[in-house]
């Protein structure tokens, strides 16, 4: 655990992140989040989610490249499952947000648009949580053969992709929904 | 510990993440409830992933860190261990730092794309600077404790603090920014 190499990697990664976040408030301010009532309440659990799976997801693969488990070589096949873990927990899960979303909207007195809030965070976790799982295992193969600890870079890099990511994919069908309602 | 099929992943994160979800949703609740304010003043939403990323990137650094030196053997699972307060530090430090240049580049970059900034460049980063103390106060005490606990019970550290910690950032994010703005804003 060497500090200097922490503050080397980790710094300007947190800078470039605080920049994408940037980019994430200012779409998150313009994505017209008033226009499907509902999913102001779902916006936290569709970002976390995006952190929760895809975060712990790199984090593994940086440990199994620790161990000598991941083979960067064959980036794909020796993380097959945990693709497959991310993307079956994406869509059940954001199923379970919308509907408690839309409820807790319901019960704080407005009235959620339950089929809007539906399709857009479903749609939106599916989009996010394919893109990210190969960005993950893309990039942890490419900081193992660069020899980055992945644990400094890829991890707070693709929790925050992943953030900016979920808030352009939301507000890209938001504006879809729209369009077609 | 058996690691990398999809069925012990998902057994072993689904429990935590549903209540996770669970957590987050009523944070949803609070930033739904405080959807007033945020349209009165547009900028404001625009600082809501900045505080909230102050969970998911830090304390996610230091989390898998731990995660990574345990499973290597390189630190002790104990909160007195040098190199968990060092982490600690270091990546406290550097997180407020890259906070408040990001905050001002934001300010800065808000009024070319047509949002309108009704509010003080110094309030602008006070409230950034509050809620970054805040969500820090919380979250890198609870990376440090979920990964040394997951450690202790065998569980992998990097499927139990990486939700853990980023659920509780984003909460203590949303509430962060709601105090900040209540403290600054009068």
């Amino acid at each position: 655990m060497d500090r200097k190499a922490l503050i080397k990697e980790a710094f300007p990664a947190l800078l470039i992140l605080g920049v994408v976040e940037a980019i994430g408030g200012i779409f998150l301010s313009g994505a017209g989040t008033d226009k499907v009532p509902g999913l102001l309440a779902v916006v936290p659990a569709l970002i976390s989610l995006r952190g929760n799976i895809s975060g712990s997801f790199a984090s593994r693969l940086g440990s199994l490249a620790h161990l000598g488990i991941f083979d960067p070589k064959h980036p794909f096949s020796s993380s097959k499952d945990g693709i497959k873990a991310a993307i079956i927990m994406s869509i059940s899960f954001s199923v379970f947000a919308s509907v408690l979303g839309s409820l807790i909207t319901l019960m704080s007195g407005s009235s959620p648009d339950w089929i809007g809030v539906v399709v857009v965070v479903v749609l939106t976790s599916i989009v996010s949580s394919t893109i990210l799982s190969s960005l993950a295992v893309l990039s942890v193969s490419f900081s193992f053969k660069h020899s980055i600890d992945p644990d400094n870079v890829v991890v707070p890099l693709l929790s925050t992709v992943g953030d900016i990511l979920s808030i352009m994919i939301m507000a890209a069908f938001v504006w879809l929904w729209v369009m077609l309602t | 510990m058996r690691y990398d099929d999809w069925k012990s992943i998902v057994r072993e994160s689904a429990p935590l993440i549903a209540l996770m979800m669970l957590i987050e949703i009523s944070g949803g609740g609070v930033l739904e409830s405080m959807s007033e304010v945020f349209y009165a003043i547009p900028a404001l939403l625009a600082l809501v992933p900045l505080i909230n990323a102050v969970g998911g990137n830090t304390a996610s650094i230091i989390g898998s860190r731990l995660a990574s030196g345990l499973h290597l053997g390189m630190i002790e699972p104990s909160f007195r261990d040098k190199e968990v307060l060092d982490n600690m530090f270091t990546v406290g430090m550097l997180g407020m730092i890259a906070k408040l240049i990001t905050a001002s580049l934001l300010f800065a970059m808000l009024p070319l794309l047509g949002i309108a900034v009704n509010i003080s460049f110094w309030k602008w980063l006070l409230i950034t600077f509050i809620a970054t103390v805040i969500v820090m106060s919380v979250v890198i005490p609870a990376a440090v404790i979920t990964s040394i606990i997951a450690f202790r019970k065998g569980k992998s550290p990097d499927d139990f603090t990486i939700p853990v910690v980023s659920t509780v950032g984003d909460i203590s994010g949303i509430i962060a920014i709601v105090l900040a703005i209540k403290m600054v804003v009068p």
